[in-house]
């Protein structure tokens, strides 16, 4: 059994049996439901301000949550990370917060195949400010055409904001290509890294982007919490999104100064236990043998596929024409089943107790490029086995019968 | 047998066919499409009136078996009746989901749905295409 198991109480007690919609939100582990509960018994007291022992302790435990966040995404400083309630507010904020320096007719890059949380916000800036958006084209596989971003972008563009992995497919983008051709042009890049995150620590120097947002609830960490990180350049300059309490250095009806980076875009109490949380995520996935999780996630994903290919009626949106173990992917994968609605296969799956998720997967765009309306997702966590692959297996010919 | 297989018998089965039959409708009176913002479905429904009689009923369904069976439902029950026979069918629709009370007269082919009663998340794939032709229908007041 694989040893990770034990560490997720829904997995290990079987009410999350086989629980193979990851990408949509991990379990979480127990070093950091320990860590949150411990925080709430022990040392619970609002941050930011307090000057008493607990207070400063909640602080001090808030501030080491936000290095481990730094540290799991390779930022140099810990205050390069900001807090925020998952991966859309993130972008969000980087719409409203580096959009405000944008003028009416400059452009903002996103891929075809990004999340609805990776091109709403940038619509509504369009909206907001005139800009134009302009999207860069996946191919008949689901990858982003890199070799067409040349072409795409003009002496107006102001921002590339593409996902690290997709939701739906698995496949990796080449983040540090688009980084360093945006670069040499002067274009800041804003990563998605939501579905990545789970898959273990980035290194943001590495990829060379300006920006990089992840969610807490798709690595292993409690709900409500994610962040952003912004290269301290950008992020000095930037104005804030929200305003209120925690991100200023002065009020007076005459004006009002702001904290710097990353007060200044914490409005209000931060979800302190939440991001301890996150922190306590970080540190855990900090310490575990990547290089081996990746090739057993592998593994895993090439024996999904194995499944799902011995029949004729299914066919798998795979990025990398099924080479689950050739190319880097996530172990996330679509399929369509002729003559059968993605919402009924999960039905009579989620009966078998195989928990998939049937949908357009917020990437309706990618879903139109595809020519379906909607795809059937299994993903991936490090706590999945073989044992799920065979109920898998199982599940997926009884629905082929059910659903005939 | 699985908790889910129940709802998917040989009556639903047959009815998510007969929704390939539903046509489209060129010179449609209304024409409304109803979306499921959860799961993304989206039924389309076209409606020919004749007076306040409902000549024919057409359209696209992109949805699951249960959308596809309640369209046909419709598209089996309403042409040639009175469009206020529609407001009675997704009366008994809803009430049949509810609380399992039998669907009568126009509308007994909903009692292909008892099974789904025990699905409450998927109550709303029923009542789907019911929407779409009440809002359709709503588009029309006051114009004939
Ligand atoms: C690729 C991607 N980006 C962004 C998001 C949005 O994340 P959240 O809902 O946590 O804000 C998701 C969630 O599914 C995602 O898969």
């Amino acid at each position: 059994m694989n040893s990770f198991r034990n560490l997720f109480p829904a997995i290990a007690s079987g009410r999350a049996r086989t629980y193979l919609d990851n990408a949509a939100m991990t379990q979480i582990a127990k070093p950091v439901t320990d860590r949150m509960a411990e925080f709430e018994a022990d040392g619970r007291s609002n941050v930011k301000r307090g000057i008493y022992p607990l207070a400063t302790r909640a602080n001090e435990s808030f501030e080491a949550a936000r290095a481990s966040v730094a540290a799991f995404m390779g930022a140099k400083d810990k205050d390069e990370v900001i807090f925020t309630s998952g991966a859309t507010a993130a972008i969000n904020l980087v719409a409203h917060a580096y959009g405000a320096g944008l003028k009416s007719g400059d452009e903002i890059m996103v891929g075809e195949g990004e999340h609805h949380a990776n091109i709403v916000p940038w619509q509504m800036l369009c909206e907001r400010k005139g800009l134009e958006l302009v999207v860069l084209p996946v191919d008949g596989d689901g990858h982003l055409q890199i070799e067409k971003m040349v072409d795409l972008i003009s002496d107006r563009t102001r921002l590339i904001a593409v996902t690290h992995g997709s939701n739906v497919t698995g496949a990796v983008t080449d983040v540090r290509i688009i980084s360093n051709m945006a670069r040499k042009r002067g274009i800041p890049v804003l990563i998605d890294g939501a579905q990545r995150a789970g898959h273990g620590p980035v290194d943001v120097a590495s990829i060379g982007c300006d920006f990089y947002v992840l969610s807490g609830h798709k690595m292993f960490g409690p709900t409500g919490i994610g962040a952003l990180w912004a290269r301290p350049e950008i992020l000095q300059d930037l104005p804030p999104f929200l305003g209120g309490g925690e991100m200023i250095t002065r009020v007076s009806f005459d004006g009002t100064d702001y904290a710097p980076p990353p007060h200044r875009f914490e409005a209000g109490t931060p979800p302190v236990t939440q991001a301890i949380g996150l922190g306590a995520a970080a540190d855990w996935m900090m310490g575990l043998d990547w290089a081996e999780i990746t090739t057993a996630e592998r593994e895993l994903t090439q024996s999904l596929l194995d499944v799902l290919n011995q029949h004729k009626r299914i066919t798998v949106w795979d990025p990398m024409g099924v080479a689950a173990g050739k190319v880097p992917r996530l172990p996330i994968l679509s399929f369509t089943v002729e003559g059968a609605h993605p919402h009924d296969i999960c039905e009579v799956m989620g009966g078998e107790g195989v928990a998939l998720r049937g949908g357009h997967h917020c990437a309706q765009p990618l879903m139109s490029a595809f020519g379906v309306d909607a795809t059937t997702r299994a993903s991936l966590a490090l706590y999945n086995d073989e044992t799920d692959i065979e109920a898998f297996d199982k599940a997926i010919t009884r629905m082929l019968k059910v659903l005939s | 047998m699985s908790a889910a297989d129940d709802i998917y018998d040989a009556a639903i089965k047959d009815l998510a066919a007969r929704a390939r039959n539903m046509g489209r409708i060129e010179d449609a009176d209304c024409s409304h499409d109803a979306d499921n913002f959860l799961c993304g479905d989206r039924v389309t429904v076209e409606v020919a009136l004749n007076g306040d009689a409902i000549e024919n009923i057409g359209g696209k369904v992109r949805g699951c078996m249960l959308v596809q069976a309640a369209a046909a439902v419709i598209h089996g029950a309403a042409p040639g009746k009175d469009r206020a026979v529609l407001a009675e069918g997704i009366t008994q629709a809803r009430a049949l989901l509810a609380d399992g009370t039998p669907a009568t007269g126009d509308w007994e082919g909903l009692n292909a749905f008892t099974p789904v009663q025990g699905h409450k998340h998927r109550h709303d794939c029923v009542l789907l295409p019911f929407e779409a032709v009440e809002a359709c229908l709503a588009d029309t007041d006051g114009t004939d």
